[in-house]
């Protein structure tokens, strides 16, 4: 069995101020910075087999706090990239909700459609499966870290679990939050999903 | 003496009047025909020189063979699942004929092209029509329509994928859902506009599915409007009861010669392909730009909330563009347009500025 630790990583200045971020690349605000500490003490007992991470600063950032100084390298993969948004990278969700409203309810409706210049939501599914797939191959055992972002995190639990395509849309996952899959040879479980209780007393 | 149903109408369909044009003093040369939907590029010349060589004292031949192994070449499917057809429209009528009853039940997914429903009124079936809803972006809601179809159980469904006028283009998963909810009922994809879909999935392997009929028209991506022509796959069981309600040389040899050499000529709706997405994107920028609201459109034309449609289409044609008012798919605040060259797209956008922002 191999044990998968899901990990969104910490807030940064786009999030605080409600904005996509997609491939931008971002570096944890203060509070992301305490939420990557908050990470790190409530993983600190688990012995990590392997570590990924998708290669944006944000979550590599949130990574390597986590592993603090465990003596395991940490592989970062552009296949766990965030969504590219494209055009709509930076703009707020207020703004998008003004001006792209049918793209959005397109975008969560096609599995096929991408926003002007960015990714689909089928483009998003085959580089995190490809990501999937490759792990697979050379893990049988022990626990695995994963830090990436809300869109290829939930890539990754659809894959995981086999739910439809469709079902993407209704998974929430949030900063920093933590969610376990075990993955049998013929079965993943999932343990823990979206949990934030390590935040809690956070101010 | 009772002459069929006196209530139905014709469904309306895009395209140039020339009446109406005589009225505004207009010359069809002066107008841009964004009403319909065919391909920028006209006529490729390979095209264009097939048929000025045509021997047309003969029959043409019923069975268009030639151009099914050429079709099946083209498409992957054999030659004994396809049916040539004089416009993808003939087909519409010949599957409601095939697939329906008097009395039974057919479904079509609204907005959308209006000959699906007269060919069901015509064998005797007022189709229950599933909308998708403005508010929605006229997306549909799936996984209710499934739900619908597994209670109604349906003889007949029609989906155009991409849809006219709205340009939604449904991802594979959800036309299989859509498939198996209307098992064993019979669901025809209509993929008229798929040649202008910059990344389409493949919908031949939903013929395994075996109640699967698709329907692909020749006129738009190659230019043949004038010609009628296009096919369907599907079945061997399917194909044969189409063909069985199909008048014999339906096909003319016009059109069969010509089918033939767009076949071969390819890379003319390529490039097609490639200037309408250049186009398009420069189309949809530049109405967003005017504070227009454009849907997004995965086919070569596009769905713009103008208000009072009717008018707009009026005050455009007095400047010598024709759109599409979409009063008869039930949006009479929408026009369609089809997407041209990027020239005649800096017309319309210009027209639109003058008739809707001034």
């Amino acid at each position: 069995m191999v044990r998968w630790y899901l990990v969104r990583h910490g807030r940064t200045e786009l999030n605080r101020d409600n904005r996509v971020q997609g491939h931008s690349q971002t570096l944890l605000d203060e509070e992301g910075l305490t939420q990557a500490g908050k990470l790190r003490d409530r993983l600190a007992e688990e012995t990590f087999t392997a570590a990924f991470s998708s290669d944006l600063a944000r979550a590599q950032q949130t990574a390597q706090t986590i592993l603090g100084n465990r003596r395991i390298t940490l592989t970062v993969s552009p296949d766990l990239r965030e969504f590219d948004y494209g055009l709509w990278n930076n703009l707020t969700l207020a703004e998008l909700k003004d001006k792209y409203s049918d793209e959005m309810s397109r975008m969560m409706n096609v599995c096929d459609f991408a926003p002007p210049g960015g990714e689909s939501l089928t483009q998003l599914l085959e580089r995190t499966g490809r990501f999937l797939a490759q792990v697979k191959e050379r893990m049988t055992e022990g626990n695995l870290l994963v830090v990436c972002h809300g869109g290829s995190l939930r890539g990754l639990v659809v894959h995981l679990l086999g739910l439809p395509s469709a079902n993407f849309w209704s998974l929430q996952v949030d900063l920093a939050s933590l969610s376990i899959v075990d993955v049998y040879p013929n079965r993943a479980v999932l343990v823990l999903f979206n949990d934030v209780s390590h935040l809690r007393h956070m101010p | 003496m009772q002459f069929g149903r006196a209530d139905l109408e014709r469904p309306v369909h895009g395209g140039i009047s020339l009446s109406e044009l005589k009225t505004l003093g207009l010359q069809a040369e002066e107008v841009i025909d964004f009403s319909a939907n065919i391909n920028p590029l006209g006529v490729s010349p390979i095209v264009k020189k097939a048929v000025t060589e045509l021997d047309v004292a003969s029959y043409p031949d019923p069975e268009c063979q030639e151009l099914r192994q050429a079709l099946a070449q083209n498409t992957g499917v054999a030659t004994e699942n396809i049916v040539v057809g004089n416009g993808s429209t003939e087909l519409v009528h010949l599957v409601s004929r095939a697939c329906l009853v008097d009395g039974g039940c057919a479904v079509v997914l609204t907005p959308t092209f209006g000959e699906y429903e007269l060919a069901c009124h015509l064998v005797g079936v007022a189709p229950v029509l599933m909308w998708a809803r403005d508010v929605d972006s006229f997306c549909w809601n799936v996984a209710d329509i499934c739900q619908k179809l597994t209670k109604i159980k349906p003889q007949l469904v029609f989906i155009c994928n991409p849809n006219n006028p709205t340009g939604l283009y449904l991802d594979k998963d959800a036309v299989r859902q859509i498939a198996r909810a209307t098992a064993p009922g019979v669901l025809v994809i209509d993929e008229a506009y798929l040649p202008f879909v910059e990344k389409p999935w493949d919908s031949t392997s939903l013929l395994k599915m075996d109640n699967v009929i698709l329907l692909h028209s020749m006129t738009k991506d190659h230019a043949l409007a004038g010609l009628r022509l296009g096919y369907a796959l599907a079945r061997t069981e399917l194909i044969d009861r189409l063909k069985l309600c199909q008048p014999s040389w339906s096909v003319n040899i016009a059109a069969q010669v010509a089918g033939l050499a767009a076949l071969a000529d390819q890379e003319h709706v390529t490039r097609a392909r490639k200037m309408v997405a250049e186009a398009k994107a420069y189309l949809y920028a530049a109405l967003l730009e005017l504070g227009l609201r454009a849907l997004p459109s995965s086919a070569n034309f596009m769905l713009i909330k103008v208000g009072k449609a009717e008018t707009v289409r009026f005050k455009l044609l007095q400047r010598g563009l024709c759109v599409r008012d979409c009063a008869s798919f039930g949006l009479p605040q929408y026009i369609r347009v089809a997407v041209r060259s990027l020239p005649e797209c800096r017309r319309l956008v210009a027209g639109l500025k003058e008739v809707c922002c001034g």
